[in-house]
């Protein structure tokens, strides 16, 4: 039963991983590593480094997000993340669709109990 | 934060963490790289912000545990890594191979390339220029700093343009190379060396792949850098070769058949040309050398040569004459008064030097031939002596000229040179040094010299030299061979001429194949029975009974300005010499000088070369022309533009090298009807055939007036024009300019207005017979001779009495030639005779005055007879 579980929660996982990388940069831009501290502080969401920049790499590729350097005080240039207009479409119509998986359940819920 | 430092064991800590959490990440390089950087960056904030000065073992210990410690190696992993090797070979194959292709490969190339020249040698030299050498060094040097993890931490920009630019190069050097790609596969298969041609082609696509790596996709700073560096690049290609470029296309339209192709390609090259370039096609083709080409020529139409099955010709075979030529067209002037191309790279694959430089595998087709053509690398004049006797009271003067050439290529060469003689003077001996020993010539008609000349030296390559008139004044001079690897050779030429005003000439070089350092100097010994000077610089010395001058005379007079000595001695009126080639009963030869009145011109027709090189003397021309008395009536000045035109000369506009044979057979056509004529013709070189040649010939050699042609050249070069015409009598040499543009306002005002003339008298009486005057130096019977010829016949011909007579007072004429060979078997066996060197003439032992002492013995003798009558 919990190996059920465990499976379940990394398919679930890997399957929003994308939505919520998307949502962490609506706000503002992030670098790879504060990207990875963010997500991992979000309950639920056990996030490693090992999934989080290949992520990046092929959401840059989509065209979804853009990188910038910004000159570091203590090192070299830091490469910052941040949604082009076409990712900020798209974690739109994502969380619109998320949104409407929740809601569904609700509902599912919602009828049982009636 | 740059003060902090780690030690050693922190920082492998460090990088081994690092290390780790790629590994169990799986990361691709970029994915690894950002982790890296974003961790490596987190902890120095942290220490930064614990003020932390010294990163230890412990410190980063402390890190690791906080950053989530170091990640397990689980077995899901290890799976993983499996799957991932035959990911991780290709993609450390893909590496291998811009290392290889980026940076070594191409390194190995360059060095090559630099130190052997073996493209440059075989097909077109990449390196041709420094800045083709920076920018292949440049390509090279940023594919590699780009492979480097440290260039990671360089700001993106300085990366994008780096590789933007050395894409640029690569890209132009890879395409150079396409077409050897055939042969490339070729080579590789049969011999195993193709890879150095691929070398360039895979650079290319190396240092495309290298860029890829840095690329950021998306990344908007990344593209617009390096399509900055991309196109920098590619202008600095535009600014190095399009100049020569356009001159390689401006030329192939001038060489087209079609002439008014022809012609617009010639104005497109006299708008704008690279001078390099088109020296260097002179060089290239099928005339002389095996001079390879360069970029620009190899983009043109070397390329086509790799590829001989898509074209009808399949060898590049163009006339390099042609070129030589346009080369006139263009610069007035000739192609091998210029020093000859080089390319940076001196040494050859083939061990011996590119074709052109220096050579092993250069051949000189002119060998034995009767220009003085290309210019060969390394083959020099490095000593130069002149001795003279100048004697005004004969109005004669003797002067000989001692050349040494120096090879030092690794084969034997031919030294050539056309050598302007002092005013109407006539070679009268010529010397070789055969193992030391001065070899005099043997002189005979021009064909017989020259078949034994082609004989002994281009066929058995043993030691002839050869002196033949080329114009009225002007004279060939070849050896061979000058030995290889530094052998030298020295020659001597005897000059024998007339003292004109006072003055003579000292001889020089009006076209060459060899060198001349710019220091060189002349050792020059003048001497004579009365006071001399040297261009109104420097005057003789008493030298016992006579005057003498030593001089150091530079280069530049012996190659572009000449120099002359003047004597205000006064002629004898009657002087005699022994004839030793006289027949018996005419031994003794007088001369007496009578005074005519020549006439004044109706018309001088003045010829102006309407070529680049006499812009520069168009105003000293219109002066001397306008301090002529009634130069309105008496004198037509046209200029030679390939036609003929009449505008004011001042206003002409003196651009490139043109065709004179028009403008001359107006000239002579023009003299002839207004009779009593004469054509001045005052020129810069004329290396080209006119095809007015044979109209020429025709007009001075028919009619019943003959109209003197005077030849007044303002620079040095050859006149292909008055090789062909100065057999004829008529065709004369004007003043030789040696003090400049200013001797030709007295020359031509004397020449127009005429007036009274002093003229030589000859008389012959017999050995013993009582004769008047002084007698003096044989060169008096020389230049009896000389004149003789010259005066002859209208066209000179090669009858044998001429030649005999030519040969018999050894003089160099327009059919008579002098031939120095090694053995008295050669001389028999090309049935010619050596001269007696006790039969030379010579520069008198010491300056004394022969005349007057002579004059005193003279004197006394006639007392004698005199008193023997009474």
């Amino acid at each position: 039963m919990d190996d059920f579980f465990d499976n379940w929660t990394v398919q679930v996982r890997k399957g929003v991983l994308e939505l919520f990388i998307l949502t962490s940069l609506e706000k503002k831009e992030r670098y790879g590593y504060e990207l990875v501290k963010t997500l991992v502080a979000v309950p639920g969401v056990e996030v490693a480094e090992g999934s989080i920049y290949p992520l990046l790499s092929r959401l840059k590729r989509q065209g979804f997000v853009e990188t910038r350097l910004v000159e570091s005080e203590s090192g070299p240039a830091r490469k910052y993340y941040s949604l082009t207009a076409s990712g900020k479409k798209k974690t739109v119509a994502m969380r619109s669709y998320f949104d409407g998986l929740v809601n569904g359940l609700n509902i599912l819920e919602e009828g049982e109990s009636k | 934060m740059n003060d902090l430092e780690w030690t050693d064991a922190a920082r492998s800590r460090w990088e081994q963490f690092l290390d780790a959490k790629v590994r169990a990440a799986c990361l691709d390089v970029e994915s690894a790289h950002d982790l890296r950087e974003d961790l490596t960056l987190h902890f120095e904030e942290e220490l930064a912000r614990e003020n932390c000065q010294m990163v230890t073992k412990e410190r980063v210990h402390r890190a690791v545990v906080s950053l989530g410690g170091d990640p397990p190696v689980e077995k899901a992993e290890v799976e993983s890594k499996r799957k991932s090797r035959s990911r991780s070979l290709a993609s450390g194959a893909a590496r291998g191979f811009l290392i290889m292709f980026g940076v070594v490969m191409p390194l190995v190339v360059f060095a090559l390339e630099f130190f052997t020249g073996m493209c440059g040698s075989t097909f077109f030299a990449p390196l041709g220029t420094w800045i083709h050498v920076v920018l292949v060094a440049f390509t090279v040097t940023s594919n590699w700093w780009l492979l480097t993890k440290r260039s990671h931490r360089t700001p993106l920009k300085w990366r994008a343009l780096a590789a933007g630019a050395s894409l640029a190069v690569s890209g132009f050097y890879g395409l150079l190379f396409v077409p050897l790609l055939p042969l490339s596969f070729l080579a590789l298969i049969v011999f195993g060396m193709g890879l150095l041609s691929l070398t360039p082609v895979l650079n290319a696509l190396a240092t495309w792949n290298i860029a890829r790596g840095h690329r950021e996709a998306g990344n908007s700073e990344w593209s617009v850098w390096w399509k900055r560096g991309l196109l920098g690049g590619i202008l600095v290609l535009l600014m190095i070769e399009s100049p020569s470029v356009w001159t390689r296309v401006a030329l192939s339209r001038a060489l087209s058949e079609k002439d008014s192709v022809a012609q617009s390609g010639v104005a497109q090259l006299r708008f704008f040309h690279r001078e390099k370039t088109l020296l260097r096609a002179c060089y290239e083709g099928n005339r002389g050398t095996t001079m390879s080409t360069d970029i620009s020529g190899w983009m043109a139409d070397g390329w086509q040569l790799m590829i001989p099955f898509l074209w009808d010709q399949p060898l590049r075979d163009f006339n390099s004459e042609e070129v030589r030529f346009i080369y006139y067209r263009v610069t007035g002037d000739s192609f091998n008064s210029q020093r000859p191309p080089s390319f940076i790279t001196k040494s050859s694959f083939l061990g011996g030097g590119r074709g052109g430089d220096s050579a092993g595998v250069q051949w000189d087709d002119h060998l034995g031939g009767e220009d003085v053509a290309v210019r060969l690398a390394n083959l020099d004049m490095v000593e130069s002596r002149m001795d003279g006797h100048i004697d005004a009271s004969t109005a004669l003067a003797y002067q000989e000229w001692t050349m040494v050439f120096r090879n030092k290529n690794s084969d034997a060469r031919e030294a050539r040179m056309q050598i302007l003689l002092p005013e109407d003077g006539v070679v009268s001996r010529v010397t070789l040094w055969v193992n030391g020993e001065p070899q005099e010539a043997a002189f005979s008609s021009k064909s017989k010299v020259r078949a034994a000349y082609q004989a002994i030296a281009v066929r058995q390559r043993r030691d002839p030299v050869l002196v033949t008139t080329t114009g009225p004044g002007r004279v060939l001079v070849q050896c061979f061979p000058v030995p290889a690897d530094g052998g030298e050779m020295k020659i001597r030429i005897g000059m024998t001429s007339p003292v004109k005003n006072g003055q003579v000439a000292t001889p020089f070089l009006l076209e060459k194949n060899f060198g001349v350092a710019s220091d060189l100097e002349t050792m020059v010994w003048m001497q004579g029975p009365k006071e001399f000077s040297y261009r109104n610089e420097k005057t003789s010395h008493p030298d016992g009974e006579g005057q003498s001058l030593q001089l150091r005379m530079p280069a530049i007079r012996i190659q572009k300005e000449g120099a002359y000595f003047e004597s205000e001695q006064e002629v004898a009126k009657v002087v005699w010499c022994k004839d030793q080639f006289a027949k018996a009963g005419e031994e003794n030869l007088i001369r007496r000088w009578a005074t005519e009145e020549r006439p004044s011109l109706t018309k001088c027709i003045v010829v102006v070369d309407g070529s680049e090189s006499m812009r520069s003397f168009a105003s000293e021309i219109q002066k001397a022309i306008t301090e002529i008395p009634d130069f309105r009536n008496k004198v037509t000045v046209v200029i030679a533009d390939d036609g003929v035109s009449q505008i004011d000369l001042l206003k002409h506009r003196f651009k490139g090298g043109r065709d004179n044979g028009p403008a001359l057979e107006w000239a002579l056509t023009k003299a002839r009807e207004e009779g009593n004529s004469a054509v001045v013709w005052l020129h810069g070189p004329q290396p080209l055939q006119s095809n007015a040649n044979e109209a020429l010939a025709q007009l001075l050699e028919r009619g019943s007036s003959e109209v003197p042609l005077y030849s007044v050249a303002f620079k040095p070069g050859g006149n292909r024009l008055l090789e062909k015409l100065f057999q004829f009598r008529s065709v004369q040499m004007g003043p030789r300019l040696s003090n400049g543009v200013g001797d030709l306002e007295p020359w031509l005002k004397d020449l127009v207005v005429g007036g009274p003339e002093q003229v030589a008298e000859w008389s012959r009486v017999a050995d013993g017979e009582a004769v008047e005057g002084a007698k003096v130096w044989d060169q008096l019977a020389r230049w009896w001779a000389a004149e003789k010829v010259r005066k002859g016949m209208r066209q000179q011909s090669a009858e044998s009495e001429a030649i005999e007579f030519a040969a018999k007072y050894q003089l160099v004429t327009a059919f008579s030639g002098a031939v120095v060979l090694e053995t008295a078997q050669q001389y028999k066996d090309h049935g010619l005779e050596q001269v007696d060197s006790s039969t030379t003439p010579n520069i008198p032992a010491s300056p004394e005055p022969g005349t007057w002492l002579l004059l005193l013995i003279g004197g006394v003798a006639s007392l004698m007879r005199r008193k023997r009558s009474s």
